[in-house]
C-alpha cells in the first residue's frame, strides 16, 4: 500500500463515515427510521382502522390478491397514523411514496411504521412487489381532509 | 497456448447455449420497456403474458448467463494462468448438469407454470421443475469449482513460492463465494420449496425462506462482478497499453469481497417484519464495508489506465482520459471495459443510496432499483461478458471475428441506451412508479381510472433507452453469429492480453493465503446471520400454503 | 490481440524512468470526482428523505 493508496481508503471510509452518521441523525433527531417488527398473532389479519384519541390513528392493512383492505381511509389533516401491515397470501408491497413509507407484507409475519399526514391530498397505496396476474391493480387511497 | 479440444467444446458450449438464449432475454427486456410505457395495454404479446417474460427476462440475463460465463470463464483463467487442464470428468458433468438445469427451468417458464420471476418468492408457487432446474443449474456449477480446487492445489505443490496469477486467486475467491452462498439458496429450494410445491409438504415459512434467498442474493451480484473485475485487474490495463498499479491492491480487494459479499443481504430486506432495526443497522454498515473495495478498483483501475494515457504522452489532470483506445476495433476489449466502468460509476453511487438503512424507503421496490442494477448487472458485468464472449470465441474457434466495427461500436450504444433508460426508471422510481409491473395495463393507461400522468415520461425515456440498447444487443448477435458460423482461418489457441504490475512490490503474505480470510468470512457470516436468523422463528407465524399466480385462494395440491 | 502501440515509442531504459517516475495525480483527481459524484446523488436522496417525512 503507498501512500496514494492508504489516502484513498481513508477518503472513501471518511464519505461512508458521514453517510452513516447522516442516517443516524435522521433515525434519531427526525425519527425517520425503518418499519419495526411486530411478534406475529391472527388478530393482525382483521383489516381496520382505530383512533386512539383526537389526532392518532392506528391502521391494520392486510394486502390480498389483489387489493389492500381497508382500500380507502379517510383521515383529518394533522393524523398521525401507525400502520401494521401483513399478507393474506403471497408477497405485497405497500409503498407511500409521498410520505416515504416503504413495507413488505408477508405472510406470517407483522410489518409497522408510523406517517405523519400534514397536507390535505389524496395519497396513493402502492403494491411494489409482484404477487400474481393481477398486481398492476393493487393500488388504495388514503383521503387526507381539513375536519 | 494451446488447449485441448475437451476444453474447447466445453468453453465453447458454455458460451454459446446461453447467449443464445440471451436472444430471448434481451428480446423480454424490449417487452418489458413497450407494456410499461403504455404502447400497448395488454396483459400478453404473442402467447407470453407480460409476467412470464419478465422471469424469462431475469432468469436468463441474471442467472443463467451469469453462471454459464462465471464458469467458461473459469476454466480458461484457470487453463491459461496456472498452464493445467483441470478434470475432464467433472467438467463435462457440471456442463451437462447446468444444460439440464436451464433446459428444465427454461421449459418450466416457456409453459408459463413458473411466472414467479426470478426470485421466485413463496408462497406464489412454480411447477417442481422449475426449482429443481434452478438447483441443478447451481450444484452443476460447483462440480467445475470442484476440479479447479483440485488444479490449484497441483500447481502450488509444482510451483512453491510462486504467488498465485491474480486471475486464478480472483477466480477460486469468486466460486469461494458462490458455494458459500449457493448452500443457503440450495437449501431453500431443495428442502423449503421443492417439497412444498410438489404438495409433501403443506406449508412454507416465508420470511426464512426470503431469509435465505437474500442471503444467497446479495452474494450473487458480487459472483457476477467478479470475472468483470479480473478483466479490469489483469487484462484493462494491458489493452489500454500501460500497466497495473498495484497487484495488492486487487489481491486485497479481492480478499475483502470474499468476507463482506455475503453477510450483507438483509440490506434487500429493510421494509421487511421480521428482522429487529439492529440487524438491519448491522447488515447496512458491513455493507458499506463492501463498497470499500470497489472504491480501491476504481483508484487503482484510474490510476492504470493514466499511466496508459500518459505514455502516450497525456498533460494535465484529466489528459489521459483522451488518450485511451476507445475506438480500436483491434482491441475492442478496451470499448467494453471501460463502458462498463463508466456504467458502473453510477451503478456504485446508487447502489450505496440502497444500503443506507433508512434511505432504502424511499427507492425500494420502486422503479429506482431496476434503473440502479442495470448500471452494474447490465453495465460492468454484461459488456465484459459480451465482449469476453466473442473474445474467447475467436480464440478458441480460429475463426477471425467478423464486423469488427460493429463490435467495438455495440458498447458505446449500449452505455447511451442504459443511461437514458436508468435515468428513465430512477426518475420513475423517486416518483413512486412501482417496479415489476405491468404499467401499460392500469397506470400508464389514460383510460384507466388508476392512470398516473406523471409516469408517462419517465417510462417513455425508459423506452428510448431501451430500444436503443436492444440495437446494441441485435448488433452484437449479428456479429456473434456470423463469426461462430465463420470459417475457420487460424489455429484455435487461447490467451489473454496480461498485464505486467507498474512495481514490483514488496509481497504481503497474508494476501496470498486464503487461511486467515476464509475463518474471518465464517465469522463475520455467523455474527451477520446467526441474530438474522433468531430474529426470523422470534416474529414468525404460520407457515403458508402455495398459491398459483391467476388464483387468490391457496392452491389445493392433493386434488390436482 | 495485438496491444495498440503508444503514440510516443519509449525504449526500455526510457520507459523504466517513466515508470519510477509516475504519480497517479490524475487517478487522484478522478476519485475526488467520484466521491462528489456519491456526495451529490447520496445527499439528493437523503434531502428527499427529510422532505417525505
Amino acid at each position: 500500500m503507498n501512500k496514494y493508496e492508504l489516502r484513498v481508503i481513508i477518503a472513501a471510509g471518511t464519505l461512508l463515515m458521514i453517510f452513516l452518521f447522516s442516517v443516524l441523525y435522521a433515525a434519531y433527531e427526525k425519527k425517520i427510521d425503518l418499519p419495526a417488527c411486530i411478534p406475529y398473532n391472527a388478530t393482525f389479519k382483521e383489516p381496520r382502522v382505530k383512533q386512539v384519541d383526537s389526532n392518532t390513528y392506528e391502521v391494520y392493512v392486510v394486502a390480498r390478491m389483489w387489493s389492500f383492505q381497508p382500500a380507502e381511509i379517510e383521515l383529518p389533516v394533522g393524523s398521525t397514523v401507525d400502520f401494521y401491515l401483513t399478507s393474506n397470501d403471497v408477497v405485497h408491497g405497500f409503498d407511500i411514496a409521498q410520505k416515504g413509507v416503504n413495507m413488505m407484507a408477508i405472510y406470517g409475519a407483522v410489518t409497522k411504521t408510523t406517517a405523519k399526514f400534514d397536507k390535505p391530498g389524496v395519497y396513493k397505496m402502492t403494491c411494489h412487489e409482484y404477487c400474481g396476474a393481477g398486481h398492476q391493480n393493487m393500488q388504495g387511497e388514503i383521503i387526507v381532509n381539513y375536519k | 497456448m494451446q488447449v485441448s479440444k475437451a476444453f474447447r467444446n466445453i468453453i465453447l458450449t458454455e458460451l454459446l447455449m446461453p447467449i443464445t438464449l440471451l436472444v430471448f432475454g434481451i428480446y423480454h427486456g424490449l417487452m418489458q420497456v413497450i407494456y410499461r410505457a403504455g404502447l400497448i395495454h395488454q396483459t400478453e404479446v404473442a402467447n407470453i403474458d407480460y409476467y412470464q417474460g419478465l422471469t424469462l427476462h431475469g432468469v436468463i440475463n441474471a442467472v443463467v448467463l451469469t453462471t454459464f460465463f462465471a464458469v467458461a470463464f473459469g476454466h480458461a483463467t484457470i487453463i491459461y494462468y496456472l498452464k493445467k487442464e483441470p478434470g475432464k470428468l467433472m467438467s463435462r458433468i457440471s456442463m451437462w448438469l447446468m444444460i439440464i438445469g436451464t433446459l428444465m427451468a427454461a421449459a418450466a417458464m416457456f409453459s408459463g407454470q413458473a411466472s414467479v420471476l426470478y426470485t421466485f418468492y413463496p408462497p406464489l408457487r412454480a411447477t417442481p421443475f422449475f426449482y429443481l432446474g434452478a438447483a441443478l443449474l447451481i450444484v452443476g456449477s460447483w462440480f467445475s469449482f470442484f476440479t479447479w480446487i483440485k488444479t490449484y492445489r497441483k500447481w502450488r505443490k509444482e510451483n512453491p513460492g510462486v504467488k498465485t496469477p491474480l486471475a486464478v486467486l480472483g477466480t477460486i475467491i469468486n466460486f469461494t463465494i458462490w458455494f458459500v452462498c449457493t448452500l443457503a439458496v440450495a437449501y431453500e429450494v431443495l428442502v423449503l420449496l421443492l417439497p412444498w410445491s410438489m404438495g409433501l409438504v403443506k406449508t412454507v415459512n416465508v420470511p426464512l425462506a426470503r431469509m435465505l434467498f437474500w442471503l444467497f442474493g446479495h452474494a450473487l451480484v458480487y459472483f457476477w462482478l467478479l470475472p468483470a473485475y479480473i478483466m479490469f485487474y489483469t487484462m484493462l490495463p494491458k489493452i489500454a497499453g500501460g500497466k497495473l498499479y498495484s497487484d495488492n491492491a486487487g489481491r486485497l480487494a479481492l480478499f475483502l469481497f470474499l468476507i463482506l459479499s455475503i453477510p450483507v443481504g438483509v440490506h434487500h430486506q429493510f421494509s421487511e417484519p421480521v428482522f429487529d432495526r439492529s440487524v438491519k443497522l448491522f447488515q447496512s454498515i458491513l455493507t458499506f464495508g463492501v463498497v470499500v473495495p470497489s472504491f480501491i478498483t476504481a483508484f487503482t483501475i484510474g490510476a492504470s489506465l493514466e499511466h496508459a494515457g500518459r505514455k502516450r504522452g497525456a498533460k494535465g489532470l484529466f489528459g489521459w482520459m483522451k488518450k485511451l483506445p476507445y475506438w480500436d476495433k483491434n482491441n475492442f476489449l478496451f470499448a467494453y471495459l471501460i463502458c462498463g466502468l463508466i456504467l458502473f460509476i453510477f451503478g456504485g453511487a446508487t447502489g450505496i443510496v440502497n444500503a443506507s438503512y433508512s434511505l432504502n424507503s424511499i427507492v425500494h421496490n420502486t422503479d429506482w432499483m431496476p434503473g440502479h442494477f442495470h448500471m452494474t448487472v447490465a453495465g460492468p458485468v454484461f459488456l465484459a461478458i459480451l465482449g469476453m464472449s466473442i473474445y474467447l470465441l475467436s480464440k478458441l474457434t480460429g475463426k477471425e471475428i467478423r464486423y469488427k466495427n460493429l463490435v467495438t461500436i455495440v458498447p458505446y450504444l449500449w452505455l447511451i441506451g442504459v443511461l437514458i433508460f436508468s435515468t428513465g426508471l430512477m426518475w420513475g422510481g423517486l416518483l413512486g412508479e412501482p417496479r415489476r409491473t405491468n404499467l401499460g395495463m392500469t397506470y400508464t393507461n389514460p383510460e384507466n381510472p388508476l392512470f398516473h400522468s406523471e409516469w408517462v415520461p419517465t417510462t417513455m425515456l425508459a423506452l428510448v433507452g431501451g430500444i436503443i440498447m436492444t440495437v446494441g444487443a441485435v448488433l452484437y448477435f449479428w456479429a456473434f453469429f456470423a463469426t461462430a458460423f465463420g470459417k475457420k482461418s487460424f489455429e484455435p489457441h487461447l490467451d489473454f492480453p496480461t498485464a505486467e504490475v507498474l512495481h514490483e512490490e514488496k509481497e504481503i503474505s497474508i494476501l496470498n493465503n486464503f487461511k486467515p480470510w476464509l475463518v474471518l468470512m465464517f465469522i463475520v457470516i455467523l455474527l451477520a446471520y446467526v441474530p438474522a436468523l433468531m430474529d426470523t422463528f422470534k416474529y414468525s407465524g404460520p407457515g403458508a400454503p402455495p398459491y398459483d399466480t391467476n388464483n387468490p385462494m391457496p392452491l389445493d395440491l392433493n386434488n390436482f | 490481440m495485438p496491444v495498440s502501440t503508444a503514440d510516443k515509442k519509449m525504449d526500455s531504459t526510457e520507459e523504466h524512468a517513466f515508470d519510477e517516475k509516475f504519480k497517479p495525480k490524475g487517478a487522484m483527481a478522478f476519485f475526488v470526482v467520484l466521491m462528489l459524484i456519491c456526495a451529490v446523488i447520496w445527499y439528493g436522496i437523503y434531502y428527499i428523505s427529510l422532505s417525505r417525512q
